[in-house]
């Protein structure tokens, strides 16, 4: 046959093939099975075992007695559902039922039918049973209305104390909450997960055929550690009159926001803050869809152009450069041209007040005196800016002052070694703009001028369970004779200007603190270029209160966010309540708290040299 | 005239030689390794039966089934055998009418996944005809190629073998079953490579079918098949998707290892996460529980039986036996080339089941009777001895 004459070749020639097709095939069977085995028995693992995390019990927070719950953890149950199991009359049993028990509305119950209509295996119905319903539906589920529901359980956190104001919850910025995976969220909350948290109780299953866990088989790779309890250095009395005292304020005011903080100046342990509008904790989820910006605690993680406040940085500097004397003679001359015309600077007024001592230019916030002072601080206009901006640094502004709550930012301080300041920049700086700070840094910065020149880091945690917390120590910054000067300066300010004289001094304590008025720039306005807000201001207050003269037990550090003025002209503005006034009530309030203050008999701080 | 004078040939063979005449030319070799691989398939059937929870001798498991069909097998095989092959030249056409009117009945009742027509339920039984009609089609091209003779060069040959093949491949398609319709093209090449066509023609064939192709990708393939293919190109696949499967068989085989897991301890295989994993991608089971070595034996053996099908080719004394041989050994190749390749990620996914091991029963019942029809033609070729 002529067809077959080649048929050895050709045969031969399948063999090739065969023998090519399985040596590709044992090659490819030798690369997975050989070199990859490793990668790929790990990939196996992953899809036939399942690890199962049971988060443990979370730790309560208490205030500084360690009385008061601030928050707790409750066991709640949650509602679910297997409609893949419901045959048509169970359904329709099992959401009337359950429409009755849960009081459901028509259209929620539609809703219902809906999900139970559904082929899924698993969906949940109902988060945060309590008790009793849950009874309720297990008696349901026992006697047959309700049908191919279980209830697993579900921790909730729960924060039981009301806050000052409507629906909220107490120091809520500061604690923020738990969300549904059981991490903490802002505050201290986030901030001490890892101990409020514990160790999650982790159990490795393998998967059966369906890739369900076979929890009968299960090990435990890791037992689980529970939450640890915190005590915080509030006083809730304290902090619930702040609030109250806030959300007052800001009504009065019709403000933004409006923050305080209540610091013992020594240690650094933080009575109160606050800020108002608030939120409930219990219902975050309500504030998560609607205004999650409610969550972020304005006086860690707000910068603001601080004001005349930063006039005692200013004073810092000179009075330690000796540059000054409380008593030298400063010409005020309303409007001071810088940067050769080319750039002014003008009082609140605009009017110059003449030849005045430099701590009544510090009283009556004179903008030309500060502006005067900064600039004679060193030889050079960048000697003296490097001045200014090291007492800045040494006071902890640009850094986070290391409060243990979650979010805390470092402001905005520019460098002038990087790019060197005008005149402008460091005239502005001198009395608190063109720098952008956190109320808790004007808190700890003049924490730092009252106590004896001592920068300390504040905090909110006095106790991890049964360990108390090692307080750091502080950082010397600048010496204990300049701090004196620093509290009569302050003194000053109150008791020497008429104005502030009526609505801050607190009779029987020593008293004293600086305003600041900030102008607001809206980068939104003038058609993008930006613009100064009108009429509307930052006001702060920051001051110390004691019951010893010359001794402050408490710094407190007010902020009125973009209050509104009932009153407003060229160098005077009015509102139902100033800072100042907001100060007095809260220093009152926490002088007077039972049981805060600890006795000071001699501050050794205050008397050690000198 | 040749068919004439074949019948009283087959009397007086059969009649003349004595069984142990007739056992001798059996090729024991031949029917081992089937055997083995049978053996092989059987095994997997039980390991995969233990694993999906059941007792594997409990009527209907993968197992039992199996045992059933082996045993179908066995008789279709030993009946094959005793028929004179022969007889086939004379029945082409009958065979070709059965050929296409199995698939056509196929297309009318036949059931499958997703709206297709694959399978023909029979009794308790479901029955998948493409699977027969791939040895018919073998014994009705053998018998056309061989009774072409010397007219096998010319291009009339090589078109009229494709003419024979059109019909059902293009009704194989309607399943649409476009694995079964690869082999198919499979069974055709290997068949014209062994009956001698011309290597001119042979090539201008070849470049029709690369030329055909984008045609093909754009009117005949359905959107599953090009995703199958474009996703097994796909260097990144969407593992939720089309490249779903192939990430689980990569995995299954490769925790495997060298020696495997050993039989029903398959994790991946057994829990599931590989689906069929009784039936296409059964090498997937055997690579993650016999390993790399249980690997290795299977393709020996496949090599060892597609040795010993061509050496029945080769005895054949006629042009019938040598490219039957050829349609059976191109079938398995090809087979085993492309479904154990599409388990190791080499080959697009096609539903093409490893022959003897896959389980399903008309696979092994069309390959018990392909190798039935060999030892046929081994056991009557010794006319030349006397």
């Amino acid at each position: 046959m002529p067809g077959r004459t080649d048929s050895r070749i050709r045969l031969l020639a399948l063999l090739v093939v065969f023998l090519v097709g399985s040596l590709a095939l044992t090659a490819r069977s030798a690369y997975w099975q050989v070199l990859e085995h490793d990668r790929l028995v790990a990939a196996a693992a992953d899809q036939t075992t399942v690890r199962l995390e049971t988060a443990s019990q979370r730790g309560d927070v208490y205030d500084r007695s360690g009385t008061v719950i601030l928050a707790t953890t409750v066991q709640r149950e949650r509602l679910v559902a297997a409609p893949n199991q419901l045959s048509p009359d169970e359904r329709r049993a099992t959401v009337a039922e359950l429409a009755r028990l849960l009081e459901l509305d028509e259209a929620a119950t539609l809703d219902l039918r809906e999900k139970l209509a559904s082929s899924s295996r698993y969906l949940v119905i109902r988060h945060g049973l309590e008790r009793t319903m849950a009874d309720r539906i297990r008696a349901g589920l026992a006697n047959g209305r309700l049908f191919a529901l279980s209830l697993e359980p579900e921790p909730e956190r729960v924060y039981p104390q009301g806050g000052g104001g409507k629906d909220t919850t107490l120091a809520a910025h500061l604690l923020g909450f738990v969300n549904r995976d059981g991490v903490g969220q802002y505050g201290v909350e986030q901030a001490y997960q890892d101990a409020l948290g514990g160790s999650p109780r982790i159990v490795v299953a393998d998967r059966d055929a369906t890739g369900r866990p076979v929890l009968e088989r299960a090990t435990v790779a890791q037992p689980g550690v529970p939450g640890t309890d915190l005590r915080l250095t509030i006083d809730a009395g304290l902090q619930l009159r702040v609030e109250q005292e806030l959300l007052a304020a800001w009504i009065a005011d019709k403000a933004k926001r409006v923050s305080a903080v209540v610091l013992d100046p020594y240690s650094g342990e933080i009575y109160a803050e606050a800020t108002y509008p608030s939120y409930d904790a219990n219902d975050y989820k309500a504030i998560a869809a609607t205004d999650p910006s409610r969550f972020i605690d304005p006086v860690v993680s707000s910068v603001y152009e601080p004001g005349s406040v930063f006039k005692m940085m200013t004073a810092t500097a000179a009075l330690e450069l000796r540059t000054v004397t409380p008593s030298t003679r400063i010409k005020d001359v309303g409007t001071l041209r810088l940067d050769g015309g080319r750039t002014k600077i003008d009082d609140a007024d605009r009017k110059g007040m003449g030849w005045m001592t430099f701590q009544d230019g510090i009283a009556y916030s004179r903008n030309v005196v500060a502006a005067k002072v900064a600039l004679g601080l060193g030889d050079s206009l960048r000697e003296s800016s490097a001045a200014l901006y090291d007492m800045w640094l040494r006071l902890g502004y640009g850094e986070p002052t290391g409060i243990d709550v979650a979010g805390e930012v470092r402001g905005i301080v520019r460098d002038p070694g990087l790019t060197p300041w005008r005149e402008i920049d460091l005239a502005n700086g001198a009395f608190g703009q063109g720098v952008a700070v956190t109320p808790i840094q004007l808190a700890t910065a003049f924490a730092a001028l009252a106590n004896g020149g001592t920068l300390v880091e504040p905090h909110v945690v006095q106790g991890v369970g049964d360990q108390d917390v090692a307080v750091a120590a502080g950082t010397k910054v600048v010496d204990a004779g300049l701090s004196r000067t620093l509290v009569k300066l302050m003194r000053h300010v109150v008791t020497e200007v008429p104005f502030y004289r009526d609505r801050t001094l607190v009779p029987g304590y020593d008293v004293g603190g600086k305003t600041g008025t900030g102008q607001i720039w809206d980068p939104k306005a003038n058609k993008g270029r930006g613009a100064w807000k009108r009429n509307l201001f930052n006001y702060s207050f920051v001051g110390f209160i004691g019951r010893q003269t010359g001794i402050p037990d408490l710094v407190v550090a007010i902020q009125i966010e973009e209050g509104t003025p009932t009153v407003a002209r060229v160098g005077h503005l009015e509102m139902p309540v100033m800072s100042f006034e907001l100060f007095r009530r809260i220093a009152t309030d926490g002088i007077t708290t039972p049981d805060l203050l600890t006795d000071r008999p001699t501050a050794p701080a205050l008397t050690a040299d000198r | 005239m040749g068919v004439i004078r074949a019948q009283p040939a087959r009397v007086t063979d059969w009649a003349a030689k004595s069984v142990g005449a007739a056992w001798r030319a059996f090729d024991l070799q031949l029917t081992t390794y089937a055997a083995l691989l049978l053996a092989v398939g059987l095994v997997m059937a039980y390991t995969n039966s233990v694993e999906d929870g059941a007792v594997p001798l409990e009527a209907g498991t993968t197992f039992s089934r199996g045992l059933m069909w082996a045993a179908i097998a066995a008789v279709v095989f030993v009946l094959a055998t005793a028929f004179d092959y022969r007889w086939l030249k004379t029945l082409a056409w009958p065979i070709y009418a059965v050929q296409l009117g199995l698939l056509v009945l196929t297309l009318l009742i036949g059931d499958g996944i997703g709206g297709s027509a694959r399978w023909v339920e029979i009794g308790p039984l479901t029955f998948q005809f493409s699977e027969i009609a791939k040895i018919l089609m073998i014994i009705v091209l053998a018998s056309y190629l061989s009774s072409r003779g010397r007219g096998l060069d010319s291009f009339a040959s090589i078109l009229g073998a494709c003419l024979l093949v059109a019909p059902p491949l293009a009704l194989v398609m309607l399943q649409p079953d476009l694995g079964t319709s690869l082999v198919f093209g499979a069974i055709l090449a290997g068949m014209l490579w062994m009956s001698g066509a011309s290597l001119r023609w042979l090539t201008v064939l070849g470049a029709g079918a690369v030329a055909m192709a984008p045609t093909a990708w754009t009117y005949v393939l359905l959107d599953y098949q090009k995703e199958r293919l474009s996703s097994f190109l796909d260097a990144n696949p969407d593992l939720q998707g089309a490249g779903y499967q192939l990430n689980q068989a990569q995995i299954a085989v490769g925790s495997g290892g060298f020696i495997g897991k050993g039989l029903t301890n398959g994790t991946q295989t057994q829990g599931n996460f590989l689906p069929v994993q009784a039936t296409d991608f059964v090498f997937a089971t055997l690579a993650e529980e016999l390993g790399f070595i249980g690997g290795v034996v299977l393709f020996l053996l496949f090599i060892l039986l597609l040795w010993r099908v061509l050496v029945a080719g080769w005895r054949s004394k006629d042009a019938f036996g040598t490219l039957f041989a050829a349609g059976v050994a191109s079938m398995i190749l090809f087979q085993l080339v492309v479904n154990v390749g599409m388990v190791l990620g080499m080959m697009p996914i096609t539903g093409i089941p490893l022959p003897f091991v896959t389980h399903g029963g008309a696979s092994l019942v069309s390959m018990a009777a392909g190798l039935g029809i060999l030892q046929s033609i081994n056991i009557r070729q010794t006319r030349a001895a006397w």
